[in-house]
């Protein structure tokens, strides 16, 4: 049997997770909704892979969740801190229960809803051929949001399979060592690659919407 | 990437449609009611490959629309009537492949139309036979769009105007009433073994007690 071993910072998870799928999304979205998302005061977004015209061959899900009320600019270094402290919680907990109850990863980075819609204009107008690949990549070399974890590790039988270091551009520290790392997105040239052999990424949507909730 | 290009009629677009699936036609019909009032005023049925035993092939999604308020379709839909149909098939098609890069295939019909056919196809599944006339067996049957035309790298994949009986005119142009071809091709898969599931309403598999859909996402 295959010893695993997923790490975000400090935080081990030793059950490794399959491909996700619809049905465990919604699972796991309205158990994450019932408990975290009232308090926290968030929309939650699904985009990436995952949200494509290939979802069969991603193994994470990428969620954005964005604090109602933000939707421009950086607002989260002036959030109260608060409203902040619960935001991680969900980050936090929303991955672990991912993992340990439902069986997938799930990727789950703050954001605002201005820089999801640019994300999306950015990528029809590559697909469209209006934008070239240098174009498409500088445009879109900006932050992609918060996570709340600045290293990544995983091993099996103790051979470690991958190890990242997030790039950071600011720091939000909160307490007992809890800390927004805003992202860099740096995993473009591979996305632009997908786009250019017929993968389509479908708009960023609401989950509530996906699952047909009433907000 | 390919520059890719589909006409029907007056109307182009040039991002591809991806193969349907529950999550996003939910995604699409929300949008339409929101967006495009009027169509709360119709039912659709969903029917064809897209619900059957085939949906992993599909590439489209087959509406029956029927309007309580409206006359059974025919010759005689009066201008209006027809424009606001026309209309609304125009308007859910663009929502469909613009946003939720979804191709719907939309036919005006009687309310009645999509269960006449469901019950020929169960009639062939038993080894019957297929009517004569189609269009006698389940009603006339009239889509928004005279004219198709794919272009993929600036190659014609695809054109055609499809032949039809009698046309509806519109404001600007018109209803066109199809001959039996899409339905002869379904009794035909029938025959073949695709099981067809009982048509379906929209409103009715997505609203009834919140229930999430059943089919939808390949995992």
């Amino acid at each position: 049997m295959k010893q695993f071993l997923y790490q975000l910072d400090d935080v081990r998870f030793d059950r490794p997770w399959a491909r996700p799928d619809m049905e465990r999304l919604g699972l796991w979205y309205r158990q994450t909704r019932e408990a975290f998302l009232d308090s926290t005061n968030v929309r939650c977004f699904l985009l990436g892979g995952f949200w494509s015209n290939e979802s069969d061959k991603s193994w994470d899900i990428d969620v954005f969740v964005v604090p109602i009320g933000n939707d421009e600019g950086d607002p989260y270094p002036s959030m109260e801190k608060g409203r902040l402290l619960r935001l991680h919680n969900l980050m936090r907990d929303g991955t672990a229960l991912a993992i340990n109850r439902y069986r997938f990863l799930v990727d789950i980075t703050a954001t605002t809803e201005a820089h999801l819609e640019e994300v999306a204009r950015q990528y029809r107008l590559f697909e469209k051929g209006k934008l070239d690949r240098v174009t498409f990549l500088g445009k879109m070399q900006i932050d992609t949001g918060y996570g709340i974890h600045k290293y990544i590790t995983k091993n099996i039988n103790g051979v470690k399979l991958f190890e990242r270091t997030v790039r950071i551009a600011n720091v939000i520290e909160l307490c007992d060592g809890k800390c927004f790392y805003k992202k860099v997105f740096s995993e473009l040239s591979k996305q632009s690659s997908y786009i250019r052999q017929g993968r389509i990424y479908y708009d960023p949507v609401r989950l509530d919407d996906v699952f047909g909730i009433e907000s | 990437m390919k520059p890719f290009l589909y006409e029907l009629d007056d109307l182009s677009f040039d991002l591809p449609w991806t193969a349907p699936d529950v999550y996003r036609l939910r995604l699409w019909f929300n949008d339409l009611v929101r967006k495009f009032p009027d169509s709360r005023n119709f039912d659709f049925q969903l029917l064809g490959d897209f619900w059957s035993s085939g949906q992993g092939d599909a590439w489209s999604i087959v509406l029956f629309v029927s309007a309580l308020d409206l006359p059974e379709p025919g010759n005689d839909l009066p201008v209006k009537m027809a424009t606001r149909i026309r209309e609304l098939f125009r308007n859910a098609v663009s929502l469909g492949l613009e946003k939720h890069r979804l191709l719907f295939e939309l036919s005006f019909t009687a309310p009645d139309s999509a269960k006449r056919l469901f019950q020929i196809i169960q009639q062939v599944e038993s080894g019957g036979e297929v009517p004569l006339d189609i269009g006698d067996a389940i009603g006339s049957r009239f889509e928004a769009f005279r004219r198709v035309t794919k272009t993929v790298n600036g190659l014609v994949e695809f054109e055609k105007e499809p032949e039809f009986n009698n046309h509806v005119p519109c404001d600007q142009g018109a209803l066109y009433e199809r001959s039996g071809f899409y339905e002869r091709t379904l009794l035909k898969k029938a025959a073949q073994g695709r099981v067809y599931f009982l048509p379906v309403s929209l409103n009715e598999l997505f609203t009834a007690n919140g229930s999430s859909p059943q089919n939808g996402a390949k995992s």
